[in-house]
């Protein structure tokens, strides 16, 4: 049986993660470099009929990404590691690798808050088995 | 392995001391004050390098302050041991055999007064050939108040004398500098990623950084590198200030560096009193050595 944990990631052990796509979200391309994320919100039980009726309440968040957001987003296939991003974008920026760190793990931060993404890391202390 | 040639490595240049770190080291923490203050130096993954620096009126007792260190060290852990290192200005000693081996060797700058410690943790392993080139490379150029050359966070500046740094500020693809003297003030300015924000007119960048009333706008003067823009202004100030002569005369020169990496952008606000600060005395450039 897998065992999933959370828990909040060093730095170090942020570089060796890898972000992983909400497969429920929804892009949508809405033209002069600009895209737009669309991700289902959780049900409840306020969100439903009858108050539904009576406010239009969304049923999705929406994020919207520059050409820079849009760029770390197609980067994070859930093979390619958080060091391995940042080298990319550092070399397509002409930034050091520090400078594109901040950057990156800034917004991966933001996309992990609004659940976007989720950063899958090696346990230290074993396997989830 | 990060140890190697010199001519590989980045050279850094701060309050006067100039020294070597290897190219993708990168300064995480930084102090201007000339009284206190230190360096840090991290790779990918771990701190590497610390230089600090504290006034000191006299010669320090270099043996006691060692020995003060060891047995801090010692109730630290008692299972560390204590190796010499004596290598040109600096003294210090090896810490091995305990959990978090390091470097740490001193020197005293007699000019400026202050005694400058270096701090290198070896997290994997010792390399003797790194604690040597770090060492060796190390050179007192000026005392703090007197130095005109910095080297870091990706830009080479060169200020006039009398100009002391005040502040310093990163952020990715930005570094800005600020000088003081007297009442007069200069910022250094050096920012990269153009294919994502500059569309080509620098004059139009300048204008943006320009709140106050434009007097003049002419092409980079004689010495200043080609393509250069320069515009003459007045600080942006309360209508008080201005009655009461307090506002001064802002000159801004930016250019588009070669190779169209960056642009530099030197501004000097100084008062009519004070007389003139051409942003021409002023040298930017990128630093050599620099990964990316």
């Amino acid at each position: 049986m897998t065992e999933t944990r959370e828990r909040k990631l060093t730095a170090v052990e942020m570089l060796d993660a890898v972000p992983m796509r909400n497969v429920n979200v929804r892009e949508e391309d809405r033209g002069g470099g600009e895209w737009r994320l669309f991700v289902p919100l959780k049900r409840r039980w306020f969100t439903g009929p009858p108050f539904s009726w009576l406010m239009p309440l969304s049923r999705e968040r929406v994020v919207a990404l520059d050409s820079l957001g849009w760029e770390v987003w197609r980067a994070c296939d859930g093979q390619t590691r958080t060091e391995q991003i940042v080298e990319a974008f550092a070399q397509s920026h002409g930034l050091t690798f520090h400078e594109a760190r901040t950057s990156v793990m800034q917004f991966l931060r933001m996309l992990t808050a609004r659940g976007l993404i989720v950063m899958v890391g090696n346990d230290p202390e074993g396997d989830h088995s | 392995m990060t140890s190697g040639p010199r001519e590989d490595w980045q050279p850094i240049e701060w309050l006067g001391m100039a020294f070597f770190v290897p190219r993708d080291w990168e300064i995480v923490r930084h102090s201007v004050r000339c009284e206190a203050g230190r360096l840090t130096f991290v790779d990918r993954r771990a701190q590497r390098l610390q230089l600090g620096w504290v006034r000191c009126r006299s010669t320090p007792a270099v043996d006691r302050m060692i020995s003060d260190y060891q047995a801090r060290d010692q109730e630290e852990d008692a299972g560390y041991r204590f190796r010499s290192v004596e290598r040109g200005i600096f003294r210090g000693y090896r810490r091995v055999g305990g959990p978090m081996p390091l470097t740490r060797a001193g020197t005293f700058d007699e000019k400026g007064k202050r005694w400058i410690e270096l701090t290198i943790p070896w997290h994997e392993r010792y390399d003797a050939g790194l604690e040597r080139a770090l060492i060796d490379g190390f050179d007192l150029v000026a005392p703090g108040e007197e130095a005109v050359r910095w080297r870091a966070f990706g830009l080479t500046a060169e200020v006039p004398p009398g100009w002391r740094l005040h502040r310093a500020r990163v952020w990715p693809g930005e570094t800005e500098l600020r000088f003081r003297m007297g009442k007069g003030e200069a910022q250094l300015r050096r920012i990269k990623s153009l294919e994502d924000w500059f569309d080509g007119n620098l004059l139009a960048f300048l204008r943006r950084q320009i709140k106050g009333r434009c007097v003049a706008e002419r092409a980079g003067p004689a010495g200043s590198p080609a393509e250069a823009r320069a515009f003459e202004s007045w600080e942006d100030v309360p209508p008080i200030r201005r009655w009461l002569g307090f506002q001064r005369r802002r000159r801004d020169l930016a250019w588009v560096e070669q190779g169209g990496d960056a642009i530099c952008q030197v501004s000097t606000m100084v008062p009519p009193k004070q007389g003139a600060s051409e942003p021409e005395a002023f040298r930017l450039g990128p630093q050599s050595g620099v990964e990316a």
